[in-house]
Formats: C-alpha cells, sequence, structure tokens
C-alpha cells in the first residue's frame, strides 16, 4: 500500500471537511462489517447545476484510488450508470481531467473533480462519446434528450439523496 | 590454500569470524537469490534464511542455475538451500517456501539479522521489505537487473535514501477511451484482447473496461463453440466496428482513417487451424487470424464453460499458455486490421502481453557478487555513520557506454520521504486493548484532540465516529506488527508498530526517524520534490525482471 495515496487521501479528507462546495458530498465509504472506513473508497454526491436541466437531482458518484494516487486520478463512477453521452454505461466517467494521459494532475483535490464532473453534467463532451445512447438522442433528438434527463433527474432527487448513499 | 584463506585474507581474520557469526536473510530464490546463495556457500556466512513463495517453472532453469530439472514443481527456497549445503555443509540455511509479507515475518524476525538482501523481481514487495528493514532498522541490500543493466543499492535506515525516498513514476497504464474507441498501436489492441479475454472466460469482474459488451449467444445451454466463436468474430470485428464507424460520425479522429470491419457474411464459415501449427515469428494474414480466433474461442469455451452455458471453471490469462495466447494475439490482430495498424507476430504479441525484458545471467551475477560483497563489508566493518562510506555506494552495472560499472554516492534519507521522513515506534498493546485507549495515549501525547487513526487503508478513527471506540485493536485487524497511521490535526503522520504483549497498558516507544515534515495546504506541497539523481542513469526503476527465456531442448 502506497502511503503517499495514504497521506494525501487523508489530507484531502481533512481539506473536504474544512470547506466544500454546498450541495456536495464526499467521504470514505463506511465499511460493511462496521470496523470504520475504507479510504480507498468514496462515496460522493454531485448535485445538478441551478438553471441547467439537471438541477434538482444528486447524483451518486464513487470514487475508487489506486495505490498510484496521486500519480493518477481515481476511478469516478455513477452508481447507478448515467444516461449521459460521456459516461460509459458501465458508469465509468470519460473526462480528460481523470485521464492520466491527458489532463490529470496531482494537484486536482476533490473537490475540482467533483464540480468538473458536475460542470460535464450540462456541457457534454460530443468528441469523444462515452455511450450511444445519450450520445444519439443529444445530437439527433434534443426533445428526446431533455425529457429522459428530467427523468433521471426526478429518480435521482436530491431529497431523497439520504436514502440512496448507502444503498 | 584452502576456500575459506582467500577470504580471510580479503576480510581479515577476525572479520570472517564476525562473517561466520553472522546472520543473513535472502529474500528471493530466482536469478539474482540463485547467484547470492552460491556466493553465500563459497564464501562460508554463518547462518542465512532463504525465502520465495514459487516453485520451480521449467523456463527458470536456463539461469536460476541451483535448479536442475528433476526440480520441476519443487520449491525454490528449499531446492537453492540444498545446493548450497552441497557446496558448503558448513553453514546453517532455513527455508521458508512462503510469502515474505506474511505476518509471521515480523519485526521481531527481522531485528536477528545483521544484513537483509533483497533479490525480488516487484516493486510491491520491494517497498515491502524495504518498510520492514527501516521499522527494525535493519540495513537492507537491494539488488536489481534489467536485461543488461543492474543495481546494487546499500540502505541504512534513516541514513541513506531508502526505496522510497524518491518519487517513481508510476508504470504505464493506457487510457480506457483509447482501448475501448481509439486504437492506435498494437499496444492498444493487446490490453483490449487482455480484457476480452478476461470478460468472456475469465471471473465476472465489473471494472473490467469491456464488462458492458454483451455475449448472450455464449451463455446459452449447449452452445455449439464454433456457432459461439462465430458470433464472437461477427459482433466484434464486423458489426461494433461498422457501429463505431457510423455512430461517431466526423467526430472522432481516426489515427489511421475510418476504421474498416472483417469482410465476412452471416453464412461464412470459419475453419478453424490447429494453435501448435501457427508461426510465432510470421505475421499472420486476416483469414489465418480469424482461423485461429475461431480455434482458441472453442478450445477455452469447452474448458471455461459447462454444457448448460454456466461459466463453471473460469480461466486466468497467462502469456505462456498457448491457446490463451493465440486468442489475444488473434483477436489484438483482427481489431489492428479493423483500425488499420499493422499487425504484428505472436511473438511480439507475448512480449508486449507480458511486458517483457529477457533475463540476462551476466547481469544477475554481477550483482550478486557485488551484493554480497557488500554484505560481508558491513559485517565486518560494523554499520557506517556517514554517507561518503565507501561501503555505501551504489552500483550500477550496463553493458553500454564507457563505463560498465559505477559507484556513485548515495543521497541521505528524504525527510519528505513517505517512509523514512516521518516518526516510527513501536506500540506495546494487549489482547484486550481498544481503540478509544489509543486514542486517549495519541491525545495526550501528540497534545491533539483531532488525531486520525488508519490501518490498511481503513480509516478506524477520524473524530467523527465514536462508535468503534470501545472495539479491541485485534477486533479491527491489527494484529502484531502491523502498522497503524496516525495523522494529526496538521496532517503529520506518525506510524506505529503494534508489538503485543500479554498484560499492561498502551505504551508508546520512543519515536525514532525524522520528525515528519509539514504537508503545506499549497499544491506544491503535494508532490514528493526529489528527482532520481542526474546523471546516475538511474531513472527506470530497475528489477529483476520476470521475463522469461524459452528454454530450447537439445
Ligand atoms: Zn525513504
Amino acid at each position: 500500500m502506497s502511503s503517499l495515496a495514504r497521506t494525501r487521501l487523508n489530507q484531502e479528507r481533512r481539506l473536504w471537511r474544512k470547506d466544500h462546495p454546498r450541495g456536495f458530498h464526499a467521504k470514505p465509504k463506511t465499511k460493511a462489517d462496521g470496523s470504520g472506513s475504507d479510504l480507498f473508497d468514496w462515496v460522493c454526491g454531485i448535485p445538478g447545476k441551478e438553471g441547467t436541466i439537471w438541477e434538482g437531482c444528486c447524483l451518486r458518484l464513487f470514487m475508487q484510488f489506486s495505490s498510484d494516487y496521486p500519480a493518477k486520478p481515481p476511478k469516478c463512477m455513477f452508481s447507478p450508470p448515467l444516461y449521459h453521452p460521456n459516461i460509459y454505461p458501465s458508469g465509468t466517467v470519460c473526462l480528460s481531467i481523470l485521464n492520466a494521459e491527458e489532463s490529470w494532475k496531482p494537484q486536482i483535490h476533490v473537490k475540482q473533480i467533483l464540480q468538473g464532473i458536475q460542470e460535464l453534467l450540462d456541457n457534454p463532451n460530443i468528441e469523444s462519446p462515452a455511450q450511444s445512447p445519450a450520445y444519439r438522442d443529444y445530437v439527433h433528438d434534443r426533445p428526446k434528450y431533455d425529457r429522459l434527463v428530467r427523468e433521471v433527474v426526478r429518480k435521482n432527487h436530491v431529497d431523497t439523496f439520504d436514502q440512496r448513499i448507502n444503498l | 590454500m584452502t576456500r575459506t584463506s582467500t577470504y580471510k585474507r580479503l576480510y581479515g581474520k577476525d572479520g570472517y569470524q564476525k562473517i561466520r557469526d553472522s546472520r543473513i536473510f535472502v529474500v528471493g530464490a530466482g536469478g539474482i537469490g540463485c547467484e547470492l546463495l552460491k556466493n553465500i556457500a563459497v564464501v562460508g556466512f554463518g547462518h542465512v534464511e532463504l525465502i520465495d513463495l514459487d516453485t520451480i517453472d521449467v523456463t527458470n532453469l536456463n539461469r536460476q542455475f541451483l535448479f536442475k530439472r528433476k526440480h520441476v514443481g519443487q520449491p525454490k527456497a528449499v531446492v537453492a538451500k540444498e545446493a548450497a549445503l552441497a557446496l558448503n555443509k558448513d553453514m546453517t540455511i532455513v527455508a521458508h517456501h512462503a510469502n515474505v509479507k506474511d505476518d509471521k515475518f515480523n519485526i521481531a524476525f527481522y531485528r536477528q539479522f545483521n544484513v537483509v538482501i533483497n533479490a525480488l523481481d516487484n516493486a510491491d514487495a520491494r517497498k515491502h521489505v524495504n518498510r520492514m528493514c527501516l521499522l527494525s532498522n535493519v540495513p537492507l541490500i537491494d539488488a536489481g537487473t534489467n536485461g543488461l543493466r543492474g543495481n546494487v543499492i546499500t540502505i541504512i535506515p534513516y541514513l541513506t535514501e531508502c526505496y522510497e525516498c524518491a518519487a517513481k513514476p508510476p508504470p504505464k497504464t493506457l487510457p480506457i477511451c483509447t482501448i475501448r474507441s481509439v486504437p492506435s498501436k498494437p499496444e492498444h489492441c493487446i490490453a483490449w484482447a487482455k480484457y476480452l479475454y478476461q470478460r468472456v472466460f475469465g471471473e465476472t469482474d465489473d471494472t473490467n473496461v469491456l464488462s458492458d459488451i454483451t455475449l448472450a449467444s455464449l451463455y446459452e445451454k449447449d452452445a455449439d463453440p464454433t456457432a459461439v466463436a462465430h458470433a464472437l468474430v461477427r459482433k466484434l470485428f464486423r458489426d461494433d466496428v461498422i457501429a463505431a464507424r457510423d455512430t461517431v460520425e466526423s467526430n472522432m479522429v481516426w489515427s489511421f482513417g475510418p476504421p474498416r470491419p472483417v469482410e465476412l457474411g452471416d453464412d461464412d464459415v470459419i475453419k478453424p487451424v490447429e494453435i501448435t501449427t501457427l508461426s510465432d515469428t510470421e505475421v499472420l494474414a486476416e483469414e489465418m487470424n480469424m482461423r485461429a480466433f475461431v480455434e482458441a474461442v472453442c478450445v477455452l469455451y469447452r474448458m471455461a464453460f459447462n454444457h448448460t452455458g454456466e461459466k463453471a471453471s473460469p480461466l486466468s490469462f497467462d502469456k505462456d499458455e498457448p491457446v490463451g495466447m493465440a486468442f489475444v494475439a488473434a483477436a489484438a490482430n483482427l481489431r489492428m486490421i479493423c483500425y488499420k495498424i499493422d499487425p504484428i507476430t505472436i511473438f511480439d504479441a507475448r512480449s508486449i502481453a507480458g511486458s517483457i525484458v529477457p533475463a540476462v545471467s551476466t547481469t544477475n551475477s554481477m550483482v550478486s557478487g557485488l551484493a554480497i560483497h557488500r554484505a560481508a563489508t558491513l559485517i565486518t566493518k560494523g554499520k557506517p555513520t556517514s554517507l561518503d562510506d565507501p561501503v555505501l555506494r551504489t552500483n550500477y552495472v550496463t553493458f553500454f557506454g564507457a563505463k560498465p560499472l559505477q559507484a556513485i554516492i548515495p543521497l541521505g534519507a528524504n525527510p519528505a520521504c513517505q517512509v523514512c521522513g516521518r516518526k516510527a515506534t513501536g506500540m506495546h498493546c494487549t489482547a484486550t486493548s481498544t481503540l478509544g485507549d489509543l486514542v486517549d495515549v495519541l491525545e495526550k501525547k501528540l497534545e491533539d484532540d483531532d488525531v486520525a487513526i488508519e490501518a490498511g487503508g481503513t480509516l478506524l478513527w477520524t473524530g467523527d465516529e465514536t462508535a468503534a471506540r470501545k472495539r479491541t485493536l485485534v477486533d479491527l485487524g491489527i494484529a502484531d506488527s502491523h502498522t497503524i497511521n496516525v495523522t494529526d490535526s496538521d496532517d503529520k503522520e506518525y506510524v506505529l508498530v503494534a508489538l503485543y504483549r500479554s498484560h499492561g497498558p498502551i505504551e508508546l516507544d520512543e519515536m525514532i526517524g525524522y520528525d515528519p515534515a509539514p504537508l503545506d495546504d499549497d499544491d506544491e506541497g503535494l508532490e514528493m520534490k526529489r528527482q532520481p539523481e542526474p546523471g546516475s542513469d538511474s531513472d527506470v526503476e530497475l528489477e529483476e525482471s520476470d521475463g522469461e527465456i524459452e528454454v530450447i531442448e537439445l
């Protein structure tokens, strides 16, 4: 186990506790046996931005850190998988700041990752589609896309996040 | 002249006696380990303990010369011990056929040795031994080779740079977007094919980047493997390729133009070809790759699936298993053909799939000679106190350039290092000690009421949740010799090593090591600043590669 990763994650945890953007959640996952929480496996909540079609939702996302963190970015995965052009069918987020060979830098904090993903929600990158249904609808049938997003928002409403967080 | 007279002259009569009385621990009985053990026997060290998890494979025999064909399948440590005793009966050797990370090799175990020598093939075990040596305050000599290059590093805890003092570049991985959507190199396609192998024949793994591809026909009852193979070819190399070409329209930048599907109609039959007849060193044509793919799928399908279509015995990829390798090579080649990348031979595919650098006996031999001389010098002269001491020189062996052997003064321990740049201490506790007891002791000792306690990646205590206070350390998975990491409210870290005893309160030993360097809140502070030493040619991490060279039967 890399202690650089551990040190940094402890620091990230403290930073987040001190200060984080409103409506966002991020914390190490509580272990099933009640013996504490897993520093390398976080559960997060990303709110849809106000004034966008995503407003009103809070989406659950798992952030998995490897022992190579922060040299390598965490893997970010929506659970359940999300209808969005840049989210793989598995739920994994395809975003340049989350790619070690693209824009990832060890200096990027958890806060910035989550805000980056929030930004991506309403600003899909059609240059790198990751799933075809949402991509196709976004490009060819915007009304259908908007309708399906609203459906996502309804199912993942911010008021129900506390019930969904530990499922 | 006896064998020992040379060494008595070299190390002095008293010095030689110290070597006879010493105890050393050799970690690894592979290519370097065999060389080390031969040298140890020839010099005549008194007590040696040897550990290796592996058993002997036929591909080891060309360079791991203590092993003979009759030993194939036997534990390396045990056979190496016997072979060394045959060279010199006058020593004690203890062989451990075990994992060095096992709990029984604890601090108390390490503390009994004068020197530990690493002859390992992976960074993970190296880091572990480095850490154990630092916590036990025992010198470590690390011998490593990579093809024609090798090095010998001497680590004196808290004096010299340790194995983790310099930031090492992380091993390269390929971005998943590239693997899934826009391959441009054979490496991308090999990685894809290995994921595919795992996805189709391996254990279910949700983290597999291809976990979402649908393979319904595979799981039908009484499925015909040939039909399954055909369905796979049509899906992976025709339909999916057409879909990729059409879905992304003009948005995607293809490295070599839009992909093209293989030419295959729904009724076309692909004739399987016997895997053993395939050339290892010639590039196979598109049709031959399809035939190899179909045959490999049929064979692997019968191995992994039962007749009800259930994956009853999942497989795991091994580059030395010919059918699996043929599957990966053929699948990768077909993908390369679709994406207009030049296909490669099975031999090259195997090299990429196993990231092979061939092991070279001469390099192993050179670093082992240097390492044993180092060990003998440390034992005869005692622990050095200055970085200038010649025994601490880091040696680089290389068969390139003007200087085949370099000796470089090592850097000192890095105060920002994650291992030696922090205070460590023993924590005496009992089976009934609770987390709450520890929290109380720490809050008093560190004069800080916001400590975080973490062990093995699990946060046990953050001050937020107090439920675990009453649980015992044993119950929380902390066994003897386990390390506990404590951070205070300034993010300073301390390492505690659990030392169980029968009774008494929790007590901390005196802290050793450096005062932990505080982590700055600014971004710069998050990275370790130390770079590999300039000019030392050490930017590449050297390890004994696990590359295998074919054994040619004569
Ligand atoms: Zn260090």
